[in-house]
């Protein structure tokens, strides 16, 4: 193996091993970066917030759609750009402010309003599984979610917090992830107060799957109330 | 040059590589250490709770003292409810810790039930006390299990951090482990207890609550109703959703409507045809109603739909929505089990939800016999720290889902607003709540 050849291993090697370690870096510290910024792909109201405030200054002229798409990207750079700011398309908490936008890292904005029917750090938990749980679901799918971790307070065979049962090892995804731990947007929390208010659609279903996904034999063996979206609840 | 530098630059990327490998495997070491250590404490937490349970029910089997009664009882629900609360946090699957779970539950909540009883000066019956021995029993042979698990876990047979790595997909379906083993024969063998009916919130006595009453009723004839509720000239598609069971069976419809973007979700019970619930989704708007005029909306809505009687109780406020209570009212008696909520919004008056279990579950013709106390009576049962506000009668549910005839006192003490119920009957103090008064909660007076 002549030098050159070797040479050539080694710095090929050596990339590995700086793209491993800047990954292992990235995927660390991502999970705490994304619960405060939004960025290609994040949707809600905040995003809705943020097109309208860049259409207001003439840096956006898309449609107020409430996703964070192409458009939103190059509005927010340009943006960026002439605010003397880090180009990188992420509103984080330097784009928010200078936005004059409050991306609220654990207390929203939005839910210092909320008050009545149960604790506020119940209803904001409460929401957050909902988020991690029923993106994408339709607004009466993210009530029955958050309906159930209720029943689930209310029924002996299950913890009797909602902390507890939010908690308890296993039971939600979004928990065994870390999901739960994004910033809730503004229908989820609706839908935790809707449900802290005695709304629940599931009829005091405690368990809930998707029939596409779920490969469990025994949770096919709980009598099922209804379907809601991509999600069976069952007792 | 490059004779000696290449081997240097490998060396030291190999040294760069096992320097972080090894941190990662110490940081990874010390979170599995640390994790097993909770775990393992919730676990001795739970054998020494369930310990003392079983210690304090067999003195409560040969106690014959009330106060010794109450003492006893107030331990047992708490060590029961620290037991369960440590069980819950163990990685095992649900279903191999159900029972155990249930058992803990309710014999806290039992305990409960019995120490109020005792407190208002009743004795324990026999029937209740041969329930106690059956649960006494469970605790006893739960108690040995945990022991002999506990030896298995001391001994290195099994340990937590393995069941935790599977514990994310056991959740529903018990592993091959020890420990997990253990727990679904626990399970399986040991518990066993008696149907315990009596007014707490895990009561058997809540598991059969009736159906609505009523003749069965078509899908079509399910749609129309909900046409006509949402109003036949604002629906612009009607679509069927889902057929509901549970409590009781619904159909479910999605609805769109003209003139607004968001959808609806309405069940209409199968049997009787009612209204269930009605779920509309909103976007957040100006408010340019007041609370009072949202209130008045919600009331009006009501009565179109045949809701006679209905007087709001409760109403909060969040954004540009208001939800009020109702309760039904007859002859100045106000009936809470009775609840129906409507969500009104503040910006145009829109219904946005609607919701009446309660109301259709609990509301029937009552009959109540003429209370004991007279109101003046009553009112000097009320702490004369209160500053009375008001007063009427008043049929408040129970725990346990049974209701009792009672006077209810507003009133205020030190800036803080509490409601006060003395057992028409009996003239015990049924309940005491304190109204949270927040910006966005008003209290109907």
């Amino acid at each position: 193996m002549s030098d050159r050849n070797r040479l050539k291993i080694v710095s090929v090697l050596a990339a590995f091993l700086f793209i491993a370690a800047a990954l292992n870096a990235y995927y660390t510290d991502r999970s705490a970066a994304e619960a405060a910024a939004l960025g290609w792909g994040s949707s809600g109201d905040k995003v809705n917030e943020i097109q309208s405030k860049l259409k207001q200054w003439g840096y956006y002229d898309g449609p107020i759609t409430g996703y964070y798409g192409e458009l939103t990207y190059k509005a927010v750079r340009l943006f960026q750009q002439k605010n003397g700011l880090k180009v990188d398309g992420i509103v984080g908490p330097e784009t928010a402010a200078a936005l004059g936008i409050n991306l609220g890292g654990g207390a929203p904005a939005s839910s210092a309003s909320a008050g009545g029917g149960g604790n506020q750090n119940d209803i904001y938990l409460l929401a957050r599984v909902v988020h991690g749980e029923a993106r994408g679901e339709p607004y009466v799918g993210k009530v029955a979610i958050a309906a159930v971790v209720l029943n689930r307070v209310r029924h002996p065979d299950f913890p009797n917090t909602i902390a507890g049962v939010i908690y308890q090892p296993g039971a939600f995804t979004a928990v065994d992830d870390g999901q739960i731990n994004l910033t809730p947007d503004e229908e989820s929390l609706k839908a935790a107060r809707d449900a802290m208010n005695g709304w629940d659609p599931t009829y005091g279903a405690i368990y809930y799957w998707n029939p596409a996904t779920a490969t469990s034999k025994w949770i096919w063996s709980r009598p099922i109330h209804i379907r809601i979206g991509k999600h069976v609840f069952a007792k | 040059m490059t004779r000696w530098a290449l081997p240097v630059v490998l060396a030291l990327a190999l040294v760069m590589t096992g320097i972080w490998g090894y941190n990662q495997y110490t940081l990874n070491r010390q979170y599995g250490i640390h994790m097993d250590n909770i775990y393992q404490k919730s676990f001795y937490d739970l054998v020494a709770s369930v310990g003392s349970t079983e210690i304090k029910l067999s003195k409560l089997m040969v106690s014959s003292d009330r106060g010794q009664h109450i003492r006893l009882l107030t331990d047992i629900s708490r060590q029961a409810d620290y037991a369960q609360t440590n069980l819950s946090q163990l990685p095992i699957s649900h279903t191999a810790i159900q029972k155990a779970q249930k058992y803990l539950n309710q014999l806290s909540d039992y305990a409960k039930y019995l120490n109020n009883k005792v407190s208002d000066g009743k004795t324990i019956t026999t029937e209740e006390m041969d329930n106690l021995r059956e649960l006494y029993r469970n605790a006893v042979r739960l108690n040995a299990d945990l022991v002999r698990l506990d030896k298995e876990v001391q001994s290195g047979k099994a340990g937590w951090r393995e069941i935790a790595k599977k514990g994310k997909s056991t959740f529903y379906e018990a592993s091959n482990d020890l420990v997990t083993k253990q727990f679904v024969e626990i399970d399986q063998r040991g518990i066993e207890y008696p149907t315990l009916i009596y007014d707490g919130p895990f009561s058997e006595a809540l598991k059969d609550r009736a159906d609505i009453k009523g003749t069965v009723i078509s899908r079509k004839k399910a749609e129309e109703i909900a046409r006509e509720f949402i109003g036949s000239n604002l629906v612009k598609e009607i679509r069927f959703s889902s057929e509901g069971s549970g409590e009781f069976s619904t159909w479910g419809f999605d609805v769109t409507l003209k003139n607004y973007d968001h959808p609806y979700y309405i069940q209409i019970s199968r049997k009787g045809g009612k209204v269930v619930n009605l779920i509309g989704q909103y976007k957040d708007g100006t408010p340019r109603l007041s609370v009072e005029q949202g209130k008045e909306k919600a009331a009006a809505f009501l009565n179109e739909k045949g809701y006679a009687n209905m007087v709001p109780t409760y109403q909060q406020k969040y954004g540009s929505v208001s939800v009020i209570n109702f309760a039904y009212s007859e002859n100045g008696i106000i009936f809470y089990p009775d609840l129906i909520k409507v969500k009104v919004s503040l910006e145009d008056g829109r219904i946005l939800g609607f919701e009446a279990r309660n109301y259709l579950m609990a509301h029937k013709e009552r009959d109540l016999e003429e209370p004991k106390l007279s109101l003046e009576e009553a009112r000097k049962l009320v702490s004369s720290k209160l500053e009375l506000l008001s007063a009427r009668l008043a049929v408040i549910p129970t725990d346990g889902g049974n209701e009792r005839f009672c006077y209810e006192f507003k009133g205020k003490y030190m800036g803080n607003l509490y409601i006060v119920y003395i057992d028409a009957m009996t003239g015990q103090e049924a309940d005491i709540l304190q109204i949270i008064d927040t910006e966005n909660g008003f209290l109907a007076m």
